[in-house]
């Protein structure tokens, strides 16, 4: 059984900004990931990263615009924390090399981007995720930061309360190890594979999320998934907000800029979840193109422009698409994107649980709320991530090791052999594909009571269904169906997480519009969502919501 | 029709070809037809894969004997090529199952280049303010950035599969992107690094240009940094060739054979003696006096008047 | 058929037997070759590693002084066709580069406008000559010979700047061959790398690559191998027995210049299209005609 003082479970933009940190304080620390470092779904992200860098702009302005933007279900202090930090976080990726764009006087460029006052989002490009994340890895290696590639954790180990390891599959060998940590800092990203329409990708399957709500740890405000308004039509691929913080527009089948009608103010740029609302009515509402979808106009904006600040755009609009964005309007769709909600964190990324903490977009602080601005995510993992570095890097210094059988490792051990030894069944990714339609269908972006208690039936089914899988692959070598099988186990725990909180919140508050109560009723409902494991279910509870400078009001644009 | 190599050392004593059929449909990628195969036909048909969208890297595979990213490879422009698409693992890299390599080797290579900023620390920790840099300054260095190590590159490289302390035309192209970027404090170290591990290996056969998925360009990188070497004062026999045939060029306006091949192989020209002698005998042999072309005034202007124009 | 010529360096050199075929075939063919005599060296590739903008301005003349003649230029190489190519793509992608050159050129009393095409003789039969044209021309079809087309590098790639065929797939080596009666083969290595440029310098992967090459064109039944570039040549054929030699792979593959193949299939006396200058004896292929 190995050991390090610190494990971290992912190695997106979190993962490793926290593992450096950790070993820049001292910290023996280790990276798990089921993915090579540059493979992770960071690596997508396209355009940008806030930071209250101008002149005229303020961190106070940022942390209002978050807490706006958030429907007000954000944690002030916590939010005021990420922006008062963000201009340092930032300046700090520059000098480790990160190609931000620039302007003509050679400052970090800085565009305007959805629900923001002010143009604070500095991007490289349109693939700034990409960008980061390499300059990250790069950071990492430079650190000697020592990373298991390719090890994919399952499940944590919990005894007396206290989180004393992990336990994980060498997926090249099919082995089960235990790996035994003072402290775990959960990095896993988003749970975008719950939903058949994600811009996320095929490895997002919220493992870390669930590893912590299985072991016991409820999880918060998992109803509020957000969806993106802009991805192409089809395959889902993401269109940044870039393209309409350049000037984009979106029109109707009727040639309108129907935004106008939504948010007369921002226009394109108001905060994702109103604009995904106006997009998806549009198109209910018959104004949309025959299949279901809209138009980004981005031809006026010019060949040369395009080209500069929004190159991969084009080529995935090209590639994936068909079309030039140059000549045509893309065509584009709403897909799931983001996941605001997580396993609850304080600022310094510690859980509920002793010797657990999470980072990222897994975690929950609550920064983001009922709706995440664009260029916030990515903030929150540098932000977020370096202070959980640090703060476990004290943490194992006054901890000693815990320790703990085998039988972990037994247990994980006999259920994977009877997983890869059934013969017959179902297939997997009948399952995952009927999970990903309900979700589309009945937990989307309008909701109601009728649909949620379709899809819980609907979970309900699955999870029977899915003790009967059969994976169809014995082998233990690189055996990428077991993956999948694991991974569908835990996207199927986040579901039924999901449409609980969606169902007891008779509210419509940022990402989460319910057509039965299509008003925010702060009344009753300015709280978080708990929701914690019981063998009937998720079972839920309320905690309030921080609040220091801005008192709830209406939220126009 | 998909031809796809198998192996799984776990049941196979080596690797064999499984062949499927599968309608394409529209736009219709190979990893999509991968996909499709492993759900309705052989579940246990193994490859790495992630974004789906061309950036991540993972699905990296030869498709029709060259290597491409599946996400990106339309089964319908492959499909008329041959009979069947030959889909097989990357090459250069030893085989775990199926298309899914163990690319340590490849990761070994980029890790030999120092792959990050070499930044002074005191600097560095200094957060009041961002270096000043225009568009471009970082111009060549953002180009380099677009690359997403996939290993294509590696995959397909020539030189690589014949000379294993070639370090490989992704590892080049990251050096090229520190030593391009003014805050890295250690370009010229990073060119004086660049002989001993291979940097006269590369032998041009552009696969790394025209395979990179993302048009990176690394044999152009390497060009470059060949540049940078000569101009540092590089004496291994790959520099001295470059400056042999500038210095015929400058000369007569042609190629020199002979003064080439000379100065390039100095004494080493004797392991050639019996060839030379065969050559002369054929009347092959080149002669090391060759006139200079009319108007050769005119290539000595040019010489010296791009003499010492050297970017980065 | 007028074109400006361009022969390269080698091909006046250490592979005349190239020059001299390509001009029997010309007269063949009826095609006028002017010759650029005041061209200079296209560099090789190697030229652009020391000066890369030195390279662009020296190609550049070749091509402005082909433009004042209006005539296309026809190259009988590989690396210069390659190298043309991608200064021209260069020239026209980036515009800075292209008025820095004119600048040069000025002091020259030239000017590049853009508009001169570089087609190696390869492309010019195909597209200008036409196949079946030359099918007509054909006294000797070579119907008895199994010939492994070599394309290598230069000619193929980067396919943005070649833009003549499909890089992965070429067809072009094959059709002529088809068209001269032959039977074309395909063999793994046919459009890799023969190791020329880094021939003088890093001999031993050099050996492996051609011998490789080589050896596998012979396990498919090749009697003979064609190759559209002189480099090319003097890597496989001219260093063949040096390459087998130490790579302990037994090849024995004569290996003819692209315009020898035709002048063999257009009647045209052998000893007009230089083998005795080869290291492989060609002379079982000859007897076989």
């Amino acid at each position: 059984m190995s050991e390090h003082d610190i494990i971290v479970v992912g190695a997106g933009l979190a993962g490793l900004r926290a593992a450096i940190e950790a070993k820049n304080k001292g910290g023996d620390v280790a990276v798990l990931s089921k993915l090579h470092p540059v493979r992770s779904h960071c690596d997508q992200a396209q355009g940008g990263i806030n930071a209250a860098l101008g002149v005229d702009d303020s961190w106070e302005k940022h942390a209002f615009d978050t807490v706006k933007g958030s429907d007000y279900l954000a944690d002030q202090d916590a939010a005021e924390v990420m922006c008062r930090e963000a201009p340092q976080a930032v300046i700090e990726l520059e000098h480790w090399g990160v190609l931000f764009s620039r302007t003509e006087e050679g400052r970090i460029a800085q565009r305007p981007f959805g629900g923001a006052g002010y143009p604070r989002t500095c991007y490289a490009a349109d693939k700034t995720g990409h960008v980061l994340q390499h300059t990250m890895f790069e950071q990492a290696q430079k650190n000697g930061v020592k990373i298991y590639e390719e090890l994919f954790a399952t499940s944590l180990v919990v005894e007396d309360n206290v989180c004393k390891g992990v336990v994980a599959i060498e997926i090249l060998t099919g082995r089960v190890q235990a790996l035994k940590a003072k402290a775990v800092i959960l990095a896993t990203g988003g749970a975008g594979q719950v939903y058949g329409r994600t811009t996320n990708s095929l490895t997002t399957t919220g493992d870390g999320m669930a590893m912590a709500y299985r072991a016991g740890v409820p999880l918060e405000d998992m109803e509020f998934v957000q969806f993106h308004p802009t991805t192409l039509f089809e395959s889902n691929i993401l269109v940044s907000e870039g393209a309409r913080g350049e000037g984009g527009y979106l029109i109707n089948a009727k040639g309108e800029r129907f935004m106008e009608r939504y948010a007369p103010d921002r226009m394109e740029l108001a905060p994702r979840d109103i604009v995904t609302r106006a997009v998806e009515t549009e198109i209910q509402e018959g104004r949309g193109f025959p299949g279901g979808y809209i138009h980004l106009d981005l031809r006026h904006l010019g060949e040369e422009k395009i080209n500069e600040r929004l190159p991969t755009i084009r080529e995935l609009a090209m590639c994936f698409a068909g079309i030039d964005p140059v000549k045509e309007p893309i065509p584009i769709q709403w897909a799931q994107h983001y996941t605001m909600g997580g396993v609850p964190t304080d600022s310094d990324g510690a859980t509920p649980l002793k010797g657990l903490y999470a980072s990222g977009e897994c975690a929950c602080v609550s920064v983001h709320g009922a709706n995440r601005l664009g260029g916030n995510s990515l903030l929150d993992t540098i932000v977020f991530g370096r202070r959980v570095g640090a703060k476990a890097a004290e943490y194992v210094r006054e901890t000693t090791m815990g320790s703990f059988t085998d039988e972990v490792l037994k247990e994980e051990e006999n259920r994977i052999e009877r997983m890869l030894s059934k013969e017959e069944g179902e297939r997997i990714w009948v399952i995952k594909f009927a999970l990903g339609e309900t979700m589309v269908k009945n937990v989307g972006v309008f909701r109601d009571k009728r649909k949620l208690e379709r899809a819980k039936r609907d979970l309900g089914k699955l999870r029977g269904r899915l003790g009967t899988v059969c994976i169809d692959d014995s082998s233990r070598r690189f055996n990428t169906s077991l993956v999948e099988a694991l991974e569908i186990g835990f996207a199927l725990d986040l579901a039924e997480v999901i449409v609980a909180g969606a169902l007891a919140r008779r509210e419509s508050r940022g990402a989460h519009y319910r057509v039965d109560y299509p008003n925010r009723d702060d009344d009753n409902w300015l709280k978080h969502t708990l929701a914690t494991k019981t063998t009937e279910g998720p079972k839920l509870s309320y905690k309030p919501v921080t609040i220091t400078k801005w008192q709830p009001s209406r939220r126009g644009y | 029709m998909f031809r796809i190599l198998r192996f799984n050392p776990e049941i196979d004593k080596k690797p064999h070809f499984d062949t499927f059929k599968v309608e394409i449909k529209g736009r219709m990628t190979v990893l999509d037809a991968l996909e499709n195969i492993k759900r309705e036909q052989d579940a246990s048909l193994t490859f790495r894969r992630s974004c789906r969208s061309g950036i991540c890297g993972s699905c990296v595979m030869r498709i029709n004997s060259l290597t491409k990213l599946a996400c990106k490879t339309w089964a319908t422009v492959e499909a008329p090529k041959h009979s069947a698409i030959l889909v097989e693992p990357m090459e250069n890299m030893p085989r775990i199952r199926d298309l899914v390599v163990d690319m340590g080797e490849f990761w070994r290579e980029i890790d030999r280049g120092k792959p990050w900023l070499i930044m002074d620390e005191t600097q560095a920790a200094d957060l009041t303010r961002e270096n000043l840099l225009t568009k471009e300054q970082l111009q060549v260095s953002s180009k380099l950035a677009d690359f997403i190590m996939c290993g294509a590159c590696f995959s397909d490289c020539i030189s690589r599969v014949f000379d294993k302390n070639f370090n490989g035309p992704a590892s080049l192209a990251k050096i090229h992107r520190f030593v391009a970027d003014p805050r890295d404090k250690d370009p010229l170290g990073r060119v004086g690094r660049l002989v001993e591990i291979g940097l006269w290996s590369c032998t041009h056969c552009y696969f790394c240009w025209s395979q990179c998925p993302r048009d990176v360009r690394p044999m152009a990188a390497i060009s470059t940094l060949r540049v940078l070497s000569v101009a540092k004062g590089d004496a291994s026999e790959g520099a001295r060739h470059v400056k042999a045939f500038m210095d015929s060029i400058c000369r007569t306006g042609l190629l020199n054979e002979a003064t080439l091949y000379l100065k390039t192989m100095r004494l080493d020209v004797l392991k050639d003696l019996d060839l030379m002698i065969r050559l002369a005998l054929k009347g092959k042999a080149p002669s090391p006096f060759r006139l200079p072309i009319p108007r050769i005034d005119e290539v000595r202007l040019m010489y010296r008047l791009m003499e010492g124009r050297v970017e980065k | 058929m007028r074109y400006a010529y361009y022969p390269g360096c080698v091909a006046k050199g250490m592979a005349h037997e190239l020059f001299d075929s390509t001009s029997e075939v010309a007269k063949r063919l009826g095609t006028e070759l002017m010759e650029l005599t005041a061209a200079s060296c296209c560099g090789a590739g190697a030229q652009n590693e020391g000066n890369p903008l030195l390279n662009v301005v020296l190609n550049t003349r070749t091509l402005a002084q082909a433009e004042n003649q209006n005539l296309d230029v026809l190259t009988i190489c590989s690396t210069c066709q390659g190298v043309m190519c991608q200064v021209k793509k260069q020239l026209k992608e980036d515009s800075r580069l292209f008025s820095r050159t004119n600048e040069a050129l000025d002091k020259i009393g030239l000017q590049y406008k853009g508009k001169v095409r570089v087609k190696h003789l390869l492309w010019v039969l195909i597209e200008d000559y036409g196949l079946k044209k030359l099918e007509s021309q054909v006294t000797k079809p070579l119907t008895s010979f199994k010939v492994a087309p070599f394309y290598g590098c230069y000619i193929l790639r980067p396919p943005e700047a070649l833009e003549f065929e499909d890089h992965e797939k070429p067809r072009s080596l094959e059709d002529v061959i088809k068209a001269l009666g032959a039977e074309s083969l395909h063999f793994d290595g046919e459009t890799k790398c023969c190791g020329f440029p880094i021939l003088f310098f890093q001999r031993k992967t050099a050996f492996e690559m051609s011998s490789q090459y080589l050896n596998n064109a012979k396990q498919k039944g090749a009697d003979f191998m064609v190759t559209p570039c002189p480099l090319c040549h003097i890597s496989l054929e001219t260093y063949q027995k040096k390459a087998q030699k130490q790579a302990r792979i037994e090849t024995n593959l004569p290996v003819v210049h692209f315009s020898q193949l035709i002048g063999l299939a257009l009647g045209i006396k052998p000893e007009k299209l230089g083998f005795s200058k080869h290291m492989v004896s060609m002379l079982k292929v000859l007897r076989g005609l």
